[in-house]
């Protein structure tokens, strides 16, 4: 509970309590006091502070209601001369927990109500403030700002986005007027580390030896910050790899050891709670860190400036500054790359790393305080349920005294009782709860393993059970006032239409609730339906995919071609060979149907982008953004068969495209056929390529070349489940004399039968690991277990949202049985005499059904207007299905309200077998 | 009159029939007096100040220099002085009853 503007505002809205014109009067001197009051306990423990905030906020309560009541003139009780007012609240806690302990079957209900609901806030809320809210944990963090340009960099055919050159951030250091300190680091990536048993990818990170420095990190042994001395480079392990691979041992610093083929020395161990969130990543998290310092080069794109504002510069002043000077390099012609529309960016770190999260984790919070907030209402009808089964007891009190002040006292002690039993079991609960949210969510999302019940969640769960306390409280605390209003003859009467009233109410807000959760629950379960059904443009059943990046030793370089993308040739001949053996070797195995190669794994999150075609004979198309470039894969001929690709026109590759003197061909999938030629057969139109090509005396000249469409195939959803995008493929082996791309990936794809995939699983991995020993093999999966985990996300959320509106749902139900089940106990005589008279049992239950089918209607509308206009909020997480699906608010509220007038029903059954006789007992 | 007095009343009005005082002080006055057993807070304090202004027993006044409603004092008017006697009367008349009947030992400190 740090700060003081929380508690203020709950003391604050506790002042709502009193009438107008006390508040008038004393609010401010109240004010006052609480702030004295407050500030005199700040040195308390956190926990000894948050329950002396609840004490003053029920306080606060409890006379505002009491001076409403208007009961001054005996000081809100009538006994109270002489005893301790202390003891004597004891002694009234004690009554109310006695008369609370009588009705076990009640209490326990009521508890658990509000505890499942607390329990759920507590550990959605602590997610939520653990990930969103919490103070980045760096030093100055919430100043840190995260640069990049988004520009493109052309290379023979290939398009990538970047943010940083070295050279770019050394200039922008040294000339900007807007920034006190600077920083890098690199996308978090795997990297291959060499141990004796073998190597082993790793999450690997790079950053600039002043990276930690910056974030004010203090190491747990050794040093963070390597001296920049321009040569030297050094690893940084995290605490949880340092313990768990190398046992703790105290000398790692200083031992050296082999990353990416290079001897590296560690030079410290990061503390174990740091924690890297920013979003530039691939991988979730990094346990060795490269610190190194670079010489300033252009031409490469890895780094990600982080910078703090200098004392008034604003995050746009620094955006200004660094277009400035990177326009600047652009202009001068340092860096061979083109801007795109707004090229720079900035952006506070916290923005950039947590704000995709806000939306999801804000609508959990929401969803789950409507859960609660339908508990409090469910246990606020029963308590006013018990008020009717009661009011021989209050009679008593009435008659011996009691004002009806002292008989709202009395509610307001057992709802608080009730609700602080439940806020302790829900606090109980949350623990678990939030074990099982870090265990099912999905992977990325920063800090979540540090959530826990700290003491603001505690707070937090203070401040909910006093809204708990009064939402249960109010209702019956309203009749019971209004009795007193009403005259003595007119008591009985009046107190059960007021109690229908406030029923009806009841009801409605629940369904409101109740409908809200389930128009919730309902869109994001379409959404997960659409999701597992889309057409992938492909069959992934029984295919293994996997990926192995190829070693240096089948590239030689090649001097004098100017373009650092060319610097590699392909010694295709060798290459290729191996890969024969490594195809004869998967074909041979047990169940092994096809085999096939390509550059990428669709779905894996790695597929290339390039620059749109330059079709022959129109106009070269422009690059605004994204959404202007093409995916593209290098395949094998094989590969559309293996993955039961159609073709909708033309043909595929065929062995002979690869011979030497062939003809350049390509194959592109429908959406890219669409895009350039809409309403027209793409198959034989051309468009210009370039390559670098090796010469007879060996150099490397870049050659444009007419490459011709051959085919048309079916898009596939290759980069995730969201999009189709236009698709070029190309022969992965090329004619003789091209340079391959230096891209070095190898997919592999092997066909099995249905059922074969897992039992063939170990024996590729032993084939992988004979061919190519030393490269680790990535994205090795069952195809459908891909798809399967990129489900994930929205199975959780899914899951989630139906246990809310699950357990919404049935809150409501209960209540309507409760209502009907009160009205026919009621209403028993009126409804015998009927029946006596010739009414049908069914029209009588009808009549006692309607009130609360009404009402419950009523609720499921106003539920439905208002679940129209959240869900566009949640328009984002929604996967084809639009936010006013015709379907879900349709189907839904009829099946809801069908529900709840079989509800209804129920309890009224028993009327049938009334005689009048029993009636006339009533009586 | 003395009867509508509770015993928080009691204090507060014990509390200003030394000097005028304002809320906050009243409480910290209060907590001294009976050793931190009681501590009233920011509700109670000012529904009995409120309750006590309504009969009459206090009164508000301009605090030195004045115009700041937080440090609004609150002054012990004439009928308010009587009815603390009266209830201290009260109270020393139920004490020596108990007394008389043994229910708790007299003489204390």
């Amino acid at each position: 509970m740090n700060g003081g503007r929380l508690p203020e505002w709950l003391f604050e809205s506790t002042l709502r309590s009193y009438p107008p014109e006390f508040r008038l009067r004393h609010a401010g001197s109240m004010r006052a006091m609480f702030r004295e009051q407050w500030a005199e306990r700040s040195d308390r423990h956190a926990v000894g502070r948050a329950l002396f905030l609840a004490l003053i906020l029920i306080d606060s309560v409890r006379n505002g209601l009491a001076q409403r009541l208007g009961s001054f003139r005996s000081g809100g009780r009538r006994d109270g001369s002489g005893a301790d007012s202390g003891r004597q609240g004891w002694a009234e806690v004690a009554q109310a927990a006695r008369a609370l302990a009588r009705r076990p079957g009640f209490t326990v209900l009521a508890v658990g109500t509000l505890a499942l609901g607390i329990g759920g806030v507590a550990s959605i809320g602590s997610v939520a403030y653990h990930v969103l809210l919490k103070r980045l944990p760096y030093a100055s963090g919430e100043e840190i700002v995260r640069l990049w340009w988004n520009g493109r960099l052309i290379l023979p055919q290939l398009t990538e986005y970047f943010s940083a050159s070295s050279s770019m951030i050394e200039h922008f250091a040294a000339g900007n007027r807007t920034v006190r300190e600077l920083t890098w680091v690199s996308a978090r990536t795997d990297a291959t580390l060499a141990l004796a048993e073998g190597a082993e990818r790793v999450g690997a990170g790079s950053a600039a030896p002043n990276f930690f420095t910056f974030l004010g990190v203090v190491p747990a042994l050794g040093r963070l910050d390597f001296p920049a001395d321009g040569s030297s480079a050094g690893l940084v392990l995290s605490h949880a790899e340092w313990v768990g691979r190398w046992g703790g041992d105290p000398s790692m610093v200083g031992r050296t050891l082999r990353m990416q083929n290079a001897p590296l020395a560690v030079i410290g161990v990061l503390p174990p709670d740091f924690e890297w969130i920013g979003r530039t990543s691939s991988i979730d998290r990094a346990d060795y860190w490269i610190i190194r310092s670079y010489p300033p080069i252009a031409g490469y794109y890895y780094f990600h400036p982080l910078v703090k504002p200098a004392a008034g510069a604003s995050v746009e002043d620094v955006r200004q500054d660094f277009a400035r000077s990177a326009y600047a390099e652009i202009a001068e012609e340092r860096e061979p790359l083109l801007p795109m529309v707004e090229a720079a960016t900035a952006e506070l770190l916290r923005d950039d790393a947590l704000g995709p999260l806000r939306i999801r984790i804000s609508f959990l919070v929401a969803s789950v305080m409507f859960v609660v907030l339908l508990g409090a209402l469910s246990v606020s009808n029963l308590l006013l349920g018990r008020l009717a089964d009661r009011d021989n007891e209050m009679g008593v009190r009435l008659s011996l005294g009691a004002s009806r002040s002292d008989l709202v006292r009395l509610i307001a002690i057992e709802a608080t009782l009730l609700a602080t039993a439940g806020a302790l079991i829900g606090t109980l609960l949350a623990r678990s709860g939030i074990a099982l949210l870090r265990a099912g969510a999905p992977v990325g999302i920063p800090r979540l393993s540090s959530a826990t019940i700290s003491p603001a969640i505690l707070a937090g769960v203070v401040a909910l059970t006093i809204l708990v306390a009064i939402i249960v409280l109010v209702p019956p605390a309203l009749v019971t006032i209004s009795d007193s209003v009403a005259g003595n003859v007119r008591r009985l009467a009046g107190r059960g239409r007021r109690r229908a009233r406030s029923r009806a109410l009841l009801i409605a807000s629940q369904m409101i609730i109740a409908t809200i959760l389930l128009i919730g629950s309902s869109l994001m379960l379409r959404s997960l339906y659409s999701r597992a059904t889309v057409d992938l443009g492909f069959d992934p059943g029984g295919v293994i995919a996997g990926r192995v990046q190829l070693p240096n030793s089948y590239w030689t370089p090649v001097s004098g071609t100017g373009e650092a993308s060319a610097s590699v040739l392909s010694t295709s001949a060798a290459l290729e060979s191996d890969l024969d053996w490594f195809r004869q070797r998967l074909s041979a195995l047990q169940g092994v149907e096809r085999v096939s190669f390509a550059a990428h794994v669709p779905l894996s999150g790695t597929y290339g982008t390039r620059i749109p075609l330059d079709v022959e004979g129109s106009e070269k198309a422009e690059v605004i953004d994204e959404s202007d470039l093409i995916s593209w894969n290098l395949v094998d001929p094989d590969f559309f068969a293996v993955l039961n690709v159609s073709v909708i026109e033309g043909r595929l590759f065929r062995s002979d495209d690869a011979m030497p003197g062939a003809a350049a061909v390509a194959i592109v999938s429908d959406r890219l056929a669409d895009r350039y030629w809409p309403g027209q057969s793409a198959v034989g139109r051309r468009f210009s390529d370039v390559t670098d090509e090796v010469t007879e005396d060996g150099r490397v000249v870049r050659r444009e070349s007419l490459v011709e469409i051959v085919g048309v195939v079916r898009g596939l959803r290759e980069r995730g489940l969201e999009e189709v995008a236009p698709t070029l493929y190309m022969p992965r082996v090329r004619p003789a004399g091209l340079v391959a791309s230096p891209r070095r990936n190898l997919a592999f794809f092997v066909s099995t039968g249905p059922d074969n995939a897992a039992a063939i699983m170990p024996a590729v991995r032993r084939i992988v690991a004979a061919i190519f020993p030393r490269e680790p093999l990535r994205h090795f999966a069952p195809m459908e277990e891909t798809v399967d985990g990129l489900l994930g996300e929205s199975v959780f959320y899914a899951s989630l949202l139906t246990i809310f509106a699950g357990y919404g749902v049935l809150l409501s139900l209960v209540g309507i049985i409760g209502v009907v089940h009160h009205q026919v106990s009621r209403r028993r005589q009126e409804a015998a005499v009927r029946i006596a008279l010739g009414a049908l049992p069914r029209e009588v239950i009808g009549l006692l059904g309607r009130e609360t089918g009404l009402s419950a209607a009523a609720g499921i509308l106003i539920g439905l207007s208002i679940a129209a206009g959240l869900s566009r909020l949640i328009e984002s997480m929604l996967f084809d299905v639009v936010p006013l699906d015709p379907w879900t608010f349709v189907a839904i509220p009829v099946l809801f309200l069908a529900a709840a007038v079989a509800a209804a029903v129920i309890p009224g059954r028993r009327l049938a077998r009334l005689s009048p006789v029993e009636a006339l007992r009533a009586e | 009159m003395s009867r509508e007095l509770t015993p928080r009343h009691v204090q507060i009005l014990l509390v200003l029939a030394e000097a005028p005082s304002h809320g906050y002080a009243i409480g910290k006055e209060i907590e001294a007096r009976t050793g931190g057993a009681i501590v009233l807070k920011p509700g109670s304090m000012y529904r009995a100040l409120h309750q006590l202004l309504e009969g009459t027993y206090i009164e508000e006044v301009e605090a030195a220099g004045g115009g700041d409603e937080r440090r609004r004092e609150y002054r012990i008017t004439g009928p308010g002085r009587r009815s603390l006697r009266e209830a201290l009367a009260d109270y020393r008349g139920l004490v020596e009853a108990g007394e008389r009947l043994g229910v708790i030992r007299g003489g204390g400190s």
